[in-house]
């Protein structure tokens, strides 16, 4: 019989830490790279998958959580394919319905995080073997480490590739070749290979500041 | 009951799917209307954005009522005929032969005179777009423009809903020197019309049809990311 932790306990407060740096879904375990890639052109796009992937991977990992015990081993795979299918559509009708601006900005990227590795890799690594509440704080955690990978990508590539962020121009008008001065966007940031090289940029930062993350 | 035997296995999937499927059918029915309403109020903003009046969700449908005075339906000869303009689905339209088409109109009276509003639809790069061109009584300059897109990529092709890309297009009139087709600010290299496309400038006239299966021709070079000596397929 395990010990019951208290809800906040140092363990699962853990579990919300880890993914932000040490076990970070994109730059450490090398999951979600697609969408990372697709949405980081801008930075407002960015956010609103972020937060959507972190609504779905923590109720997706409650649910699978709850069902673990009842769902037969042959198709676990399906039943944990179904339940992330299940919640993203739910998710896109009601963006439709009740935000129709914010799934115009997502467009077809909703739809698209059903592919996201890291919802199946959560699932399957965590969920199937956690209870609840520990699921739904690593499903938390996981999001939010994803979602600051994105944001940082997406301030970057925004800034960098458009001289704006949010839509605001940060750059101003005068500098740009066109209006008389020398600076002109850099054309390659808004295109994806732009965003692996700095998501690969981020993880040397990351493994130059934590050398036990680099492998042997 | 065994949990990994075959009766089990069978009887669980089964359960799930109907669960499943009951489940998104009832939030697909239940949240249609309102996802209905939003398509509708997003139509008539991007309408009232053509003629340059400003309109959020909550009074988009008032502006509308007061702006746009008549909105009309008319076959390819330019005859008026029976039909409910704002729900034309341009997308059936295009598929029809051009002497069977039925092309909505919308007339909105400005402190600048009258202005017809046309739809239109062409195809971007990822997927459809379409827009509302907004032109003057001489129905050879452009008053304003609005365009929207279904999957582009931000940044790219998603720029055509930005005010940036849709001001310059204000005061063009239709008949005009090649040279000023796009803006000053392009490179030369994306100034040149492709190869394969008509040389000389479009015939204007009284009838509002005659520019309309054109504009679709307008948009879609624009969003395009080809180079400018490529073969360009264009809707006509």
């Amino acid at each position: 019989m395990s010990d019951k932790d208290s809800l906040f306990s140092a363990k699962n407060l853990k579990l919300l830490s880890d993914p932000l740096n040490s076990s970070n879904p994109i730059t450490v375990q090398v999951l979600g790279i697609c969408s990372a890639l697709a949405v980081t052109a801008q930075l407002k796009p960015a956010i609103v998958m972020a937060i959507s992937v972190t609504v779905v991977i923590a109720l997706g990992n409650v649910i699978i959580s709850l069902l673990r015990n009842t769902i037969p081993n042959r198709i676990r795979i399906i039943v944990q394919l179904v339940v992330i299918a299940a919640l993203v559509i739910l998710v896109d009708q009601v963006l439709k319905a009740f935000v129709y601006d914010v799934s115009k900005q997502l467009s077809v990227f909703a739809g698209l995080i059903i592919t996201n590795c890291i919802l199946m890799g959560r699932l399957e690594a965590f969920a199937m073997s956690n209870k609840p509440w520990q699921s739904f704080l690593d499903g938390l955690g996981n999001g939010a480490g994803y979602g600051l990978i994105l944001i940082i990508v997406g301030f970057f590539r925004e800034l960098l590739g458009s001289g704006s962020l949010l839509g605001f121009r940060i750059i101003p008008e005068s500098w740009y070749i066109t209006n008389g001065g020398v600076y002109a966007n850099n054309g390659m940031m808004i295109l994806p290979p732009m965003a692996l090289i700095t998501i690969g940029l981020i993880i040397w930062v990351q493994r130059s500041r934590n050398r036990k993350l680099i492998e042997n | 009951m065994n949990k990994n035997g075959n009766s089990y296995t069978f009887i669980y999937a089964s359960v799930m799917v109907v669960v499943v499927a009951a489940l998104l059918s009832a939030a697909a029915i239940s949240l249609k209307p309102k996802q209905v309403k939003n398509a509708e109020i997003e139509k008539k903003q991007n309408i009232l954005a053509s003629v340059h009046i400003e309109a959020t969700a909550t009074d988009a449908e008032s502006l509308y009522e007061q702006n746009i005075q008549k909105a009309y339906v008319v076959n390819a000869a330019g005859e008026e005929v029976a039909g409910d303009a704002f729900t034309v689905d341009l997308k059936k339209e295009r598929s029809k032969p051009l002497e069977q088409r039925i092309l909505p109109v919308f007339e909105c009276q400005t402190p600048e005179g009258l202005k017809y509003i046309l739809p239109l639809r062409g195809t971007g790069l990822w997927g459809p777009i379409w827009g509302y061109l907004a032109l003057n009584e001489d129905l050879n300059t452009i008053y304003g423009v609005n365009f929207d897109h279904q999957g582009e990529t931000p940044g790219l092709g998603a720029e055509i809903n930005t005010p940036a890309f849709q001001e310059p297009f204000r005061g063009k009139p239709f008949s005009m020197p090649r040279e000023s087709w796009w803006p000053s600010s392009w490179p030369s290299q994306m100034r040149r019309p492709p190869q394969n496309t008509r040389s000389t400038p479009f015939q204007a006239g009284p009838s509002p049809v005659r520019g309309y299966s054109r504009c679709c021709w307008m948009i879609s070079p624009l969003t395009k990311n080809s180079s400018p000596g490529k073969n360009q397929h264009y809707e006509r």
